[in-house]
């Protein structure tokens, strides 16, 4: 088993708790055990980095010293996480004079940014640690014949520079993550656009509309599912479905993390977590067996 | 031009020198998905501004800055290299302290500082985890958290926004 200090954040645990489950039913199948630590928000790459880039910096380091302490590398399973802790590990340990502005902050509570670990993203890990031919050997019940339109998102691919997952302009890991499961990762329009999460704090309306437009190109590439890896994108999609119904055409594209994806197609049961989903998955569910 | 502060100044030639390559071909906006739904925020219209040294109250006062999403597709696409969504963020800080933060800025910040995350625990949320039977979530400490708002300043920023917003 390899040790990894699990880095929640705030949306999976207090919102979408159902796609904690799936993290944490299926990562020990592929030897990782999840490490809980007393993390506070990461923060937030969107609203608090916007309010005051230093201490944007200095609670991310705070999050990683906790990590450094155990002598554990981070894994998050949000990109907004992600992004905000690699980002900040990235930049701190590049920059010696941000490093010691930082560290002369985190002196008031006793810590001390030191660049010892790393972080790592849950999809990331999936395809380059355990590698699509072992998830692959792990399917009991192939998607066969299920037709999924792949949402990378942007933290989880940008900026490139620092994020090193993936091609951002034609990413294409999470199709293949995708394919292992025995479905088909479809083509669509608008496939590279953002959730517009970032957006809805400020205007509601044009946050919505940018998903909207994406749900609309995915059903039209007549996608049985859209599947996420980040728990914003999912609540953009899934409860924004239904907010979106308010103001634009009405969509029912079932959408899934993609954990769930795996778990479903591994055998494991969890249907308790699918009855909380926004939009229903029944029929999604009933293609598939 | 907006109330004088010297910090500001500093900062902005700072984004001033980051922006100076840009030749306004348009790439950032045509790749923006917000200006795709909302034409009013344009990414380069921003860096013309910048580049023209229009440091005025309509770059901050319209919330413009604030459609950003920061989904860096700008930053990945622009030819000349250029970080426009980092220098929208710096935008956006300096936006704060002439005291133009949308409410949702606000209420996010003031959540993490009495609480330490930004999503607040439910009585639905905590249903759920109980019906999903999921471990119980390890309280951050948030001591630790409110020192570090307060010594970068964000406790006083806040302060300052809210005694305005009640004015
Ligand atoms: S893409 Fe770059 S060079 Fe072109 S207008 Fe935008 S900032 Fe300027
Ligand atoms: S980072 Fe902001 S300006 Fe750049 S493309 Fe995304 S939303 Fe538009």
């Amino acid at each position: 088993m390899t040790k990894y200090a699990f880095f929640i954040g705030c949306t999976i645990p207090y919102r979408v708790p159902f796609i904690e489950t799936s993290l944490r039913k299926t990562m020990p199948d592929f030897n990782v055990e999840l490490v809980d630590l007393p993390f506070a928000c990461c923060p937030d790459p969107g609203g608090v980095q916007a309010f005051d880039s230093v201490a944007w910096h200095t609670l991310a380091a705070r999050n990683i010293c906790l990590a450094e302490e155990q002598n554990l590398d981070i894994l998050t399973a949000c990109s907004g996480c992600f992004e905000t802790l690699k980002m900040v590990n990235t930049h701190l340990i590049s920059d010696p004079d941000l490093k010691d502005k930082v560290n002369e902050h985190l002196k008031e509570v006793d810590k001390e940014f030191k660049g010892s670990i790393k972080v790592d993203h849950f999809a990331e890990f999936m395809y380059t640690d355990v590698g699509i031919d072992k998830i692959a050997a792990r399917v009991e019940k192939p998607l066969t014949g299920i037709k999924i339109a792949s949402h990378n998102g942007c933290h989880f691919l940008k900026p490139p520079e620092i994020m090193q997952v993936d091609n951002p302009e034609v990413p294409v890991k999470l199709d293949h993550l995708i394919e292992a499961l025995g479905a088909e990762s479809v083509p669509y329009l608008n496939k590279l656009a953002c959730c517009g999460a970032g957006t809805r704090t400020t205007d509601m309306d044009t946050g919505l509309k940018i998903a909207h437009e994406k749900i609309v190109g995915a059903e039209m590439a007549q996608a049985d599912a859209l599947v996420t890896v980040c728990p914003t994108c999912f609540v953009s999609y899934d409860t924004g479905q239904r907010l979106m119904a308010k103001s634009f055409e009405r969509t029912n594209l079932p959408v899934f993390f993609y954990m769930e994806l795996l778990g479903l197609s591994m055998g494991y049961d969890f249907s308790a977590g699918y009855k909380m989903h926004s939009i229903k998955v029944q029929s999604f569910l009933d293609k598939v067996s | 031009m907006i109330e004088e502060s010297t910090e500001i100044i500093g900062e902005f030639k700072e984004l001033y020198d980051k922006v100076k390559l840009c030749y306004q071909c348009g790439t950032c906006a045509g790749g923006c998905p917000v200006f795709k739904q909302y034409s009013r925020f344009n990414p380069r219209r921003i860096m013309e501004k910048l580049l023209a040294g229009e440091f005025t109250k309509e770059l901050f006062d319209d919330q413009q800055i604030w459609f950003c999403t920061g989904c860096y597709t700008c930053s990945t696409r622009c030819p000349q290299g250029i970080d426009i969504c980092h220098v929208i963020n710096g935008l956006k800080n300096m936006a704060v302290k002439v005291k133009n933060t949308p409410e949702g800025i606000i209420t996010e910040m003031t959540a993490i500082l009495e609480t330490g995350v930004t999503a607040g625990i439910s009585q639905s949320a905590l249903k759920r985890r109980t019906k999903l039977e999921l471990p119980e979530i390890l309280p951050p400490d948030l001591n630790e958290v409110q020192k570090l708002m307060e010594v970068t300043g964000v406790v006083a920023k806040l302060n300052s926004l809210k005694e305005l917003a009640e004015q």
